[in-house]
């Protein structure tokens, strides 16, 4: 039987781990700027009450964006472990001739075009998840916007996109492909 | 964490605090901020800068402008603004409902800015201006207390904003450096 022999790594996130992540991190904001902590008045001295108001508004907004990397960089870990998988091990399913076509061990793979080449053979395969997967490659446009620095104008409107929305994406893509995507096997378990 | 009877005594107090604040009149709060602003202007004028305003080499201008705040609402205050050449320098009124002080000024030219504050006389910092005590279960487990006995004499003094604000004294040779510091 073929070895994978991508280095894969062994303690990678979970969606539920970067999720706990924001929540922490947001009671801890929430907490900072409220009356409730007692170096309030010490933390704000000199300033407004809309001032206040307008710096946790900015700290949400760049805990927000730095979750929804993270989020969507695990959802592109998933396809993208599967996409190896596929091709490493050389499978014989519709997706798998499809990725295999294309695929030369030589090159590295972020060459592969996540949005163009990985998540467009799921398009195809599944074209009843089209939308779902086309939500997705735009929300890619905006972690590639983010991922990059921010530096040129962002096309769509990066308001749009809610660490909520992001949220909800990630779990409906987890719980949409779940049963397809193929995982690293732990150690005594088989692909 | 925040255990929740400290949570709801805090909330408690807030609410106090705020029905306390609520029993001041806001028309004598504005006049006093308003002459304060006018003090600090004609300090401007009379002592920090007096030869270059005298000489016309620094002009000065006086406009009003409106200010919001949430429990004064709408009320007019006097911004100057100061020409040096091709610099402008602006000094806007803030507000009188801050924390930690009863009146800022900020200094602004060209997205840069310097705060004015009204603190005692003897205040150097923010651990000067303000105690507080934590409680845990009813258990005081950190407690300060302002270090300075207070003149109780309000002035102006600058400041940049950050963790850990000082508060420093304005006279001729200050205020002028100020002024070249955030200009260059």
């Amino acid at each position: 039987m073929r070895k994978l022999q991508f280095n894969f790594n062994e303690h990678n996130q979970s969606l539920e781990s970067l999720e706990n992540y924001y929540d922490e991190v947001k009671a801890a904001i929430d907490l900072k700027y409220s009356k409730a902590n007692p170096y309030y008045n010490s933390d704000f001295q000199m300033m407004t009450d809309p001032e206040v108001e307008n710096e946790r508004e900015e700290n949400y907004m760049e805990l927000s964006r730095e979750a929804s990397m993270s989020i969507l960089a695990f959802v592109e870990s998933l396809f993208r472990t599967d996409f190896i998988i596929r091709c490493e091990l050389k499978k014989s399913d519709k997706l798998s001739k499809r990725y295999r076509h294309t695929y030369n061990p030589a090159k590295r793979i972020y060459t592969y075009s996540y949005n163009d080449v990985v998540l467009d053979g799921w398009a195809q395969l599944y074209p009843e998840e089209k939308d779902l997967i086309n939500e997705l490659k735009e929300a890619n446009n905006y972690r590639n916007w983010l991922a990059h620095g921010r530096y040129w104008q962002f096309k769509d409107n990066p308001a749009k996109y809610k660490i909520e929305k992001i949220r909800n994406l990630a779990h409906r893509i987890q719980s949409t492909f779940a049963s397809e995507l193929m995982f690293v096997p732990k150690i005594g378990e088989k692909l | 964490m925040v255990d929740f009877k400290n949570f709801v005594e805090q909330a408690n107090k807030a609410k106090e605090e705020e029905a306390k604040a609520k029993k001041f009149d806001p028309a004598e709060r504005i006049a006093t901020f308003k002459k304060r602003i006018a003090d600090f202007y004609a300090k401007i004028d009379n002592e920090w800068l007096q030869p270059y305003i005298n000489d016309g080499s620094i002009r000065s201008e006086v406009q009003d402008i409106t200010i919001t705040e949430e429990s004064l609402g709408d009320y007019a205050v006097p911004m100057k603004k100061l020409f040096i050449g091709d610099i402008v320098l602006k000094f806007v009124p803030v507000g009188t409902i801050l924390i930690a002080t009863p009146g800022r000024i900020d200094l602004e030219y060209k997205g840069r800015t310097i705060m004015f504050v009204l603190v005692d006389e003897a205040a150097t910092s923010a651990s000067d201006l303000i105690s507080y005590e934590i409680k845990i279960n009813g258990e005081v487990v950190e407690r300060t207390s302002q270090k300075k006995k207070f003149s109780g004499n309000l002035v102006w003094k600058f400041t940049e904003k950050g963790m850990r604000v000082r508060y420093q004294s304005i006279d001729a040779e200050s205020f002028q450096r100020l002024i070249m510091g955030l200009v260059q």
